[in-house]
């Protein structure tokens, strides 16, 4: 592969880097955390294409035409940004709520306080909704079915990237939104109730909340909790 | 160059031109998982690359023989150990390893290193923590079981290695000026890793998306397969090693041990790594290099498991 295509193939892959932090496109991919690290290396990769172009001695290097794999995500991200993994990745693998190491922080003072899933579903799991009992939470998340008559409010957990997410699912339990379709996204407001089912992709236990009133909202800019 | 232009003009005129398709949801979610897998690894293969460039470029090859310790069976625990330092991923440590071997590291001990360094830097160690509240033995099974096959592997190359399977990758760039062998390895190195990192990608996402989710379930009840089925999972999933101790938490269907297995057999072996290494080191290498640490992996994880947890 010649020298200027290796050059001018980092200048794209640095670039579309920066293109994904600078739209806020890369959080359908990673964690929000991940955006100077992806900064500074689309820098690396800019700086190392263009002190490509600089005379060299001697240069030798003679790889294989491997290198022009790069262009099939960066085109992909281009041209046809892949989206992100909710419906299909939540039918895949059962619910992930690991036991939390300290205590519940107090709810927000608001009402209906918001909460992440996991945070909904640790508090009525492992603290038996001591900290919910009488107040309202607002929860949103997107809409996945169990067996007929199951819908639950579900939220893709992500550590590194959408390869690795996870669910979080509430069961929806009083005035159930039957009518919407799969994968819609809802802001729910409800209250705790202490029923659990068993998540039979892996027995994992799946709270209730019993919703009181929800709307359909856009998904929100950053999908993953 | 021209073939370059003409991809790139190609791709613009299909943005405007293609409609709006629905595709299979397999698919898309494919695409998302390989796109997913490419931006996160990228920053950490930059990063081992810069690395292994400022090696190749700045460090004399007198520096290791130095550091490390003559007798070999001694230096590949130690070289090992040293993975401690390298934060990151499993996409990092192949270019640093490959480094390492152009320095003239003996490769028993950069081989140790390579298998280490994903494993037991304090990253992982952290997020295993994490994952698995109330079980620190996790943690402790991960680390020593690690380095533990890591080692192995190390002797054994020591043992039955030969020269003519490892290919040691040559420095492509001579020039009097430090700076322009830097800037050339890096490019170099980065176009290369790069598209063996796409191929893992892409393989990754097939496999991702082509195991059925229940077939796992059947045979979690089972001691001995359940040990097998993580252990073959963690080679397919290949989920970065920061992210794996998440993924195995929420797989309570299995026991313990065949979660640290799962742990421990991922970082060492997967479809992403094999495909990294084929690259960097040969085919011929990787053919029996990942099979191997496979086997050692999977049985230094399910001894530690049954010992400790």
């Amino acid at each position: 592969m010649r020298r200027h295509v290796e050059a001018v193939l980092l200048l794209l892959v640095g670039g579309t880097l920066i293109k994904l932090v600078a739209t806020g496109g890369y959080l359908r991919y990673v964690r929000p955390a991940m955006a100077p690290l992806l900064v500074c290396s689309g820098v690396v990769l800019i700086a190392v294409g263009a002190g490509s172009f600089a005379r060299i001695r001697r240069d030798h290097a003679h790889g294989g035409p491997v290198g022009w794999l790069l262009l099939v995500p960066i085109l992909l991200i281009l041209v046809a940004p892949p989206p992100t993994v909710d419906t299909f990745g939540a039918a895949r693998s059962g619910t992930a709520v690991s036991r939390p190491t300290g205590r519940f922080a107090p709810l927000p003072s608001t009402d209906p306080a918001p909460l992440t899933l996991t945070d909904y579903a640790a508090r009525a799991l492992y603290g038996h909704g001591s900290t919910l009992r009488t107040r309202r939470v607002l929860l949103t998340g997107f809409v996945t079915r169990g067996a007929p008559g199951q819908e639950y409010l579900t939220r893709m957990v992500i550590t590194c990237c959408a390869a690795d997410a996870r669910p979080v699912k509430v069961r929806m339990a009083g005035r159930i939104p039957a009518d919407l379709a799969a994968d819609a996204w809802l802001s729910v407001i409800g209250r705790y109730d202490s029923h659990t089912d068993a998540d039979p992709l892996n027995t994992n236990r799946i709270p209730y909340l019993d919703v009181l009133s929800y709307r359909r909202v856009a998904a929100p800019s950053q999908p993953y909790e | 160059m021209y073939v370059l232009a003409a991809v790139l003009v190609a791709a613009v005129a299909v943005r405007f031109v293609l409609p709006d398709v629905r595709l299979p949801a397999r698919l898309v979610a494919g695409t998302t998982i390989f796109v997913s897998t490419v931006v996160q690894a990228l920053p950490f293969l930059v990063l081992g690359t810069v690395i292994s460039a400022a090696i190749t470029a700045y460090v004399p090859a007198s520096a290791f023989a130095r550091l490390l310790p003559r007798a070999p069976v001694v230096s590949v625990p130690i070289a090992g150990a040293a993975g401690i330092v390298l934060p990151g991923c499993e996409c990092g440590s192949v270019p640093v390893t490959s480094a390492l071997l152009r320095r003239g590291v003996p490769p028993a001990a950069a081989l140790a290193f390579l298998l280490a360094a994903p494993a037991i830097n304090p990253v992982v160690l952290v997020a295993t923590a994490v994952a698995f509240p109330g079980h620190p033995m996790m943690v402790v099974g991960r680390f020593v079981a690690s380095l533990l096959a890591a080692c192995i592997m190390g002797w054994l190359w020591l043992r039955f290695g030969r020269g003519d399977l490892l290919r040691i990758p040559r420095a492509g760039a001579e020039d009097r000026a430090r700076v322009r062998v830097f800037v050339a390895e890096c490019r170099h190195d980065l176009v290369q890793s790069g598209g063996f990192l796409v191929i893992g990608a892409a393989s990754v996402a097939v496999l991702d998306t082509v195991v059925p989710p229940r077939a796992l379930g059947v045979v979690a009840g089972h001691q001995v397969l359940s040990v097998l089925a993580l252990a073959v999972l963690a080679a397919v999933l290949s989920v970065c090693s920061q992210a794996d101790a998440f993924v195995a938490a929420a797989m309570t269907q299995f026991s313990l041990t065949a979660r640290l297995v799962f742990l421990v057999v991922g970082p060492l072996v997967d479809v992403k790594l094999f495909a990294m290494q084929a690259g960097t080191f040969g085919r011929r290498f990787a053919v029996r290099f990942a099979p191997a640490t496979f086997v050692v992996a999977a049985a230094t994880g399910a001894v530690l498991g049954s010992v400790l947890l």
